[in-house]
């Protein structure tokens, strides 16, 4: 039975929602970060190699923004599961998935950008008036009802749901609107072919992100050495894939291994 | 009086649920107590053993003040707080104050060590790999983060209750035994060493058309500076989301130039 694009969006939001809990409210094992979220939205809607090559270019973004003390980032679970639920409306439309990646994605990023912020800013709210939860289960155990803690704790997980569900949704429908017609007019007046390094542009941002917020003494260097590794490895053209994966990640185990031998950690 | 008797009151299947309703202590996460009513619900099952009616009520109302701390290291303190509570002999006043400066000065150490070894070391080790393991032609390598994660932090939950109830208010001697501090700088600095290598893998894969536009050091040339940029950005505490943006928009207006 075919689906709809408007039942495809339902069913993204809701598995991006239910995705979206782990970060701040439930489990926390790792599900919302992108490059997870985008894989499993892949497999079960689309394609995983789709749905991972959208998590990993924006995995690195948000290596660093941790919900650590209760700190709210932008929402990336809704920001992946919106630009990949954009996305595949654009490949059905005749276009490559290469060219629907470098036209397609910087927008629908920028879409998924504003969903999550959004989405961020009604989980303060959402903690606010969680407090009334709060209030509500005091309540119940004064009047002796034990399993009012249980009871409105899982009961604070339904707002949330409905939060990031309303608002993945509603940027979807609303970036299918905005950003369509304007892909549409790029379509026609750009050879987007031949600019596939551009897709390379966010990751790299990942990178200098990840070394900035690191901080670690020699880190540029070791990064860069193991950078000029791995380029060597992956030109040397006579290498099949497995084998350079495996050299790439040998080298960085040696480049780890130097380094601690030079400096090794403070006792 | 030893401790130890008093904590082996708690069976097996009582610590297990403590240690798996750990994973809801977000869930009800609010300004003004942050975890509270998510530690009552953690630790609910073995209040429910050592008290019943009114005494069970006033244990439970203790544990509704300020509460906060990393998750994944919240089965210690939860652990300790039952071991407290099974051995207490105090009236109600006194545990009430003590409690308190109990869960706050747990609350802080292992919110200080779990936050830095798992959302500042670990989580961006493991992320950094899945990209890199993807980049190299692995389509499931978002599995090893999940599972490597999930897997430590279920250990985690599970033993830092059982060495909660043995440890009591002394549960962070056993940490000074595993060295975290420095499992968090090796994981950091191989998370530096996999970001260069990611850096490497991106400028030389055709999957980037790197090869297709007019060779190797063009790619180079425009990935370098963005990492470069991005760099001082966030050196200058300029947020991700707000670096992605502008790298979105740079990319947008580069497209519709060339």
């Amino acid at each position: 039975m075919p689906v709809s694009m408007f039942e495809l969006a339902v069913a993204m939001s809701a598995v991006g929602a239910l995705l979206s809990l782990d970060d701040n409210v439930l489990f926390r094992g790792m599900f919302a970060q992108p490059i997870v979220c985008g894989s499993i939205l892949g497999l079960l809607f689309c394609d995983l190699r789709l749905g991972a090559t959208v998590g990993a270019i924006l995995q690195l973004l948000w290596l660093f923004d941790v919900p650590a003390g209760g700190f709210i980032s932008i929402d990336y679970t809704s920001c992946t599961t919106i630009s990949l639920a954009l996305l595949l409306p654009l490949i059905q439309s005749g276009l490559t998935v290469k060219e629907s990646l470098i036209l397609g994605l910087p927008f629908f990023v920028l879409v998924g950008m504003l969903g999550g912020a959004l989405s961020s800013h009604l989980t303060k709210r959402l903690r606010r008036f969680n407090e009334a939860i709060v209030q509500r289960a005091v309540r119940g155990i004064d009047n002796g009802k034990i399993s009012s803690v249980w009871r409105n704790n899982t009961a604070a997980l339904l707002p949330m749901f409905a939060k990031a569900f309303i608002v993945i949704l509603a940027s979807i429908l609303a970036g299918r609107f905005v950003a369509f017609p304007l892909l549409r007019f790029f379509v026609k007046h750009c050879d987007v072919s031949v600019y596939g390094f551009w897709v390379a542009a966010l990751p790299a941002a990942g990178i200098g992100i990840g070394l900035s917020a690191l901080r670690e003494h020699r880190g540029i260097v070791f990064a860069g050495v193991s950078m000029a590794a791995a380029l060597i490895i992956m030109r040397i053209n006579v290498l099949s894939a497995p084998l350079a994966a495996v050299l790439v990640l040998l080298s960085c185990l040696i480049v780890f291994l130097v380094w601690r031998r030079l400096s090794p950690n403070e006792r | 009086m030893s401790d130890r008797p008093e904590a082996t009151r708690i069976p097996k299947g009582t610590r297990t649920a403590v240690a798996l309703r750990t994973f809801m202590l977000e869930a009800c996460w609010n300004n003004r107590a942050k975890q509270n009513l998510g530690l009552c619900f953690a630790i609910l099952p073995a209040l429910k053993r050592l008290y019943s009616g009114e005494a069970l009520k006033d244990a439970i109302k203790r544990h509704l003040s300020v509460f906060n701390t990393n998750p994944c290291f919240s089965g210690f303190i939860a652990g300790a707080i039952i071991q407290h509570e099974a051995a207490g002999q105090m009236d109600e006043s006194q545990e009430k104050s003590r409690m308190e400066r109990m869960k706050s000065m747990l609350g802080g150490t292992f919110g200080a060590l779990g936050d830095d070894l798992m959302w500042f070391s670990l989580k961006p080790f493991l992320g950094t790999l899945a990209v890199l393991l993807f980049l190299l032609g692995n389509e499931w390598a978002f599995v090893w983060l999940v599972g490597i994660f999930s897997a430590s932090s279920i250990v985690l939950r599970l033993r830092g209750v059982e060495l909660g109830l043995k440890g009591g208010l002394a549960v962070q001697r056993h940490l000074n035994r595993i060295k975290f501090k420095r499992i968090a700088v090796a994981l950091k600095r191989a998370t530096c060493v996999l970001l260069g290598a990611v850096a490497g893998v991106l400028l030389s894969a055709d999957r980037w058309s790197v090869a297709e536009c007019n060779g190797l050091w063009f790619g180079a040339a425009m990935a370098l500076p963005i990492i470069v940029l991005c760099f001082i950005l966030r050196s200058r505490n300029v947020s991700s989301g707000k670096i992605g943006a502008g790298v979105c928009a740079l990319v947008l207006i580069g497209v519709l130039l060339s």
